[in-house]
């Protein structure tokens, strides 16, 4: 009876719910920690002079101590990302799209570097020789550099400098041609290529070169794209496999102090061969709401993130400074022109049940009356190809001169992009031809659909989980233009990746490639017969097939470029892969708390959360 | 009562049983797992390494006997591990769990005194302006989408006025309330708009009962009245709807935590959902089923309890 006297109190109703929420209030301001970016950039700019990173020498890297900051690393930064990705302590754990692996938030090296100038330099190892016949490898390892004594899970141990025992166990962790259990990234690449690699002696490694691929070593080797880092060997035999998903122990600028799956990664910088970082303490939060990412940088609680293209202005806004990760080649894969005959690697029959000539933009090398033959030549001449292949190029040119770019580059990229022109070379690229550019031409593209004999018809678009604002805006254009209608089909990879696979697949794909690649990489990297499991946009097409084939195997630049012209030249006349624009990917920091010089680079449209390189920033 | 007891927990488990079938059915019908390690790039895994996670996931078995596999595993408390993280899938809920507990007992808490006493309270001002006012907020709080309002108050409250943070749950293994009050606050909306109305309704048909007409009549005091004998009676709506709402705020975090960046495990299901990781996401979904059933038949024993009419035969 007593206790219910209080509810006499009329106000105390009211009171009871707005004092419990105001307590709630008072303790969440109550300044339980200090962890907000905006506090600690404070302190760290008013305790820290203008620091000066002298820039390392990257390419002849045989000093033993790099420059460091003028008085040694200071301040904090916090980044907030899509993701921190899963935490692994050695590549071999490395599950396909474990994008976090870009090294490892600079806590692992990786055997070579990609300059930022487009040049492969040194890194762990400070030389390396390919054998005049082709046949290996020979990796020259720095000596001295230390594996970190304080990297969470490490237990403070010394676990001695990198040798070529560690290269050599690293490389063989993610080949599956040394490890069947590899499902790194680079797993399919190497097995394709590589052998096994052992140790010379003590700083001396060599790789087997089963099949030569000319991109390398840029390509496997370096930061560019899907590489590995170099991981302990002790640390692995002491901790087992298991453990390394809490053991993070590298060689990097930074060491992993904390990586908590869905949350943060904290790091922390140390001494290093190649420099030493200006910047003691790195949070990366996982904030994948860009929303929320977005708050958090205008409120000062993280100094880089990510955004779309559209939103890159608001931060700019808010004293963003953009800077370009990568540039993402949009294009239109025309499936299901599985025109593929033969496995070219193997010479094995392939089979290709989505194959079906009834759609429009299909053509049928097949049919009666026509030669097979033609699809391999550069740019054949148009009266030797059959209407049945004749038409549908038609009807795909005419789909791609009805779409506006320019249009799309404005509406849907703020005009930060550029109407892009071939699905796999820059218009920046040296080898460009204008000629390769489809002009915005409606009536033209009637007139091309009437000469095909062709209609209006109904096609498929697999759009992933729903259809973006790029799906929508070409698909209004051919409605528009042409009278085409669409049809989406929703659905993540996964579910869709077995009919990539078996080549059972019939809808368009708008896919992404990296523009910034070098032109003399062989072209057609998705080249579906190459590799188990491998997938083609377009379907299969024997010409990308071959010259993939053809540019992986020469190992003179001026020729492979010479393909590579070929290949835009081909591309150009049967447009398998209309290209839409070329989209910058932008990392955008705070100007007023920090530089970002680039010294080397990634590249990687797949994911871009990189922040990579961290020792390449300096606080202000 | 024993009986019945048992009766409840060998349905229970029948019902865990149904949902294990209907989860590894759906499963399959999804497509094979280790399609999930073939990436978007096009660059494939070896036949061989195919086939050996094949074996490791019991894929090369007829699907029965994928199915007695998986079932005597979970039995045996072996929820394999997650293909995406490649981890046991109880260390990955272990490690989540508690973050979620954390968010969903707080708003749980926020959502009931909130939302209990502004029912009883606008149930005794039928028809005044504070009735409106309150209902109005339930109106609000239920009809407002999640996601918004987490923006809308991240907007305000770190973007513009920048008092607390955006999202995370802070550093440090407990709690940081800075991190802990946004989240909780959005999250507890919808339930304190709920526990509003049932509660309201509940207490006007309580209050309009001969019983309480008579208390009145005899002199006992309107807030004697109000809290001991319509609020005691009128609280079993409310508290059934509590266990559904607490079970609603553990399971149902996953807007919440995406949007304040809350590392729990609303979202790694739907990280499980996006990345066909099988193993991980039926772990969530038995565990979560698992007490479900359990906090179903704790609720009936407490029925029982609070309420002396109630007789279980």
């Amino acid at each position: 009876m007593s206790k219910l006297r209080i509810f006499r109190n009329r106000n105390l109703l009211i009171l009871v719910p707005i004092i419990s929420s105001l307590l709630l209030v008072v303790l969440a301001c109550g300044g339980d920690d200090a962890d907000t970016a905006a506090e600690s950039s404070d302190a760290a700019a008013a305790a820290k002079p203008t620091a000066t990173t002298a820039a390392a020498k990257p390419a002849k890297a045989a000093e033993p101590k790099a420059p460091a900051a003028s008085d040694g690393p200071s301040g904090t930064l916090t980044a907030a990302l899509k993701t921190v990705g899963t935490p692994i302590g050695t590549p071999g754990l490395c599950v396909p799209g474990c994008a976090n692996e870009k090294y490892f938030y600079s806590a692992f090296d990786t055997i070579l570097q990609w300059h930022v100038d487009g040049k492969v330099v040194p890194a762990v190892a400070e030389s390396w020789e390919l054998a005049s016949d082709l046949s290996s490898f020979t990796w020259h390892i720095r000596p001295g550099i230390p594996f970190h004594t304080g990297g969470a899970g490490g237990g403070g141990k010394d676990w001695g400098e990198v040798t070529a025992e560690d290269v050599a166990f690293s490389f063989d962790q993610v080949n599956s041609n040394t490890n069947p259990e590899s499902v790194h990234d680079v797993a399919g690449d190497m097995s394709c290529c590589y052998g096994p690699t052992t140790v010379i002696d003590t700083y001396t490694a060599e790789t087997e070169i089963i099949a030569y691929d000319s991109r390398a070593p840029g390509w496997l080797m370096t930061n560019l794209r899907d590489s590995f880092g170099i991981s302990s060997k002790k640390v692995y035999d002491e901790f087992g496999s298991d453990g390394m998903r809490e053991v993070f122990v590298g060689s990097g600028p930074y060491q992993i102090l904390e990586w908590t799956q869905g949350d943060r990664v904290v790091l922390e910088a140390v001494d290093h061969y190649r420099k030493t970082p200006d910047v003691k303490t790195v949070t990366l939060l996982e904030v994948p709401e860009e929303a929320s990412r977005i708050a958090m940088f205008k409120a000062g609680e993280a100094h880089i993130t990510h955004t779309s293209l559209p939103n890159v202005s608001v931060l700019e806004d808010a004293g963003g400074v953009k800077r370009l990760l990568e540039v993402s080649i949009r294009h239109i894969g025309m499936n299901p022109n599985f025109l593929e005959k033969i496995n070219p690697k193997t010479g094995e029959k392939l089979d290709n049940p989505g194959f079906d000539p009834s759609f429009p933009w299909v053509s049928d090398p097949f049919a009666d009356g026509c030669n097979w033959d033609v699809l391999l030549e550069v740019v054949p001449d148009e009266a030797d190809v059959c209407d049945e292949m004749n038409n549908p190029r038609k009807v795909r040119r005419a789909m791609s001169m009805a779409i506006d770019r320019d249009a799309l580059v404005e509406g849907l990229l703020n005009g930060l992009g550029k109407p892009g022109c071939n699905w796999a070379i820059s218009v920046d690229n040296a080898a460009h031809k204008d000629e390769w550019c489809m002009k915005h031409d409606p009536d033209g593209a009637r007139a091309l659909m009437e000469e095909a004999g062709q209609g209006p018809f109904t096609i498929g678009i697999w759009v992933g989980n729903e259809p973006q604002e790029i799906h929508q805006a070409v698909s209004s254009m051919w409605e528009q233009e042409l009278g085409i209608t669409t049809e989406y089909h929703t659905g993540p990879f996964s579910v869709w990746q077995p009919t990539f696979v078996d080549r059972s697949f019939q809808h368009l794909v708008f896919d992404g490639e990296q523009g910034g690649m070098p032109a003399h990489y062989a072209k057609g990297r998705e080249a579906q017969a190459w590799f188990a499991g491998g997938i083609m946009w377009s379907g299969g097409i024997p010409f990308y097939q071959r010259i993939y084939g053809n540019m992986l195997g020469e190992s003179d630049e001026g020729k492979r470029t010479a393909m590579a012209i070929e290949f835009g030249d081909h591309e150009e006349f049967w447009d398998w892969d209309p290209t839409l624009w070329e989209e910058p990917i932008y990392t955008v920091y705070t100007g007023s708390y920090m530089d970002w010089e680039l010294e080397s680079t990634s590249m990687h449209t797949q994911s871009s959360n990189f922040i990579y390189p961290l020792e390449d920033i300096t606080l202000k | 009562m024993a009986k019945v007891i048992l009766r409840r927990i060998v349905l229970g488990f029948i019902a865990l049983f149904v949902a294990m079938l209907i989860l590894f059915s759906l499963s399959r019908a999804t497509g094979d797992p280790r399609y999930i390690f073939i990436g978007p790039e096009g660059i494939g895994i070896d036949p061989e390494v195919w086939d050996l996670m094949g074996e490791k996931l019991h894929l090369d078995k007829p699907v029965p006997v994928q199915f007695a596999y998986w079932v005597s595993d979970m039995v045996r408390g072996d929820f394999g591990e997650s293909i995406a993280l490649q981890r046991p899938v109880l260390q990955v809920i272990k490690d989540r769990l508690p973050n979620t507990l954390k968010l969903a007992v707080a708003s749980w808490i926020l959502g009931t005194i909130i939302g209990v006493p502004l029912g009883v309270f606008s149930a005794t001002n039928r028809g005044k302006f504070l009735d409106y006012l309150f209902r109005g907020f339930a109106l609000l709080g239920q009809s407002l989408p999640i996601f918004w309002v987490g923006i809308v108050l991240i907007f305000f409250f770190a973007a513009q006025l920048q008092w607390l943070p955006a999202g995370t749950k802070g550093e440090g293994g407990f709690i940081s309330f800075k991190h802990l009050l946004l989240p909780a606050i959005t999250l507890a909306w919808y339930p304190a708009a709920s526990y509003l109305r049932i509660t309201r309704t509940a207490m006007l048909e309580v209050l309009d009962t001969e019983y309480v007409k008579l208390a009145r009549a005899k002199g006992v005091g309107m807030y004697t009245v109000w809290w001991k004998h319509a609020f005691r009676n009128a609280i079993i709506p409310p508290l059934t709807l509590s266990v559904f709402v607490l079970f609603g705020l553990v399971n149902g975090t996953v807007i919440v935590e995406t949007v304040f960046a809350w590392p729990g495990i609303g979202r790694l299901a739907i990280e499980a959902l996006w990345a066909t990781d099988f193993p991980l996401l039926a772990g969530i979904t038995i565990i979560f089923g698992a007490l479900y059933l359990l906090m179903i038949l704790m609720l009936d024993l407490v029925y029982a309890f609070l309420d002396p009419r109630i007789k279980y035969s």
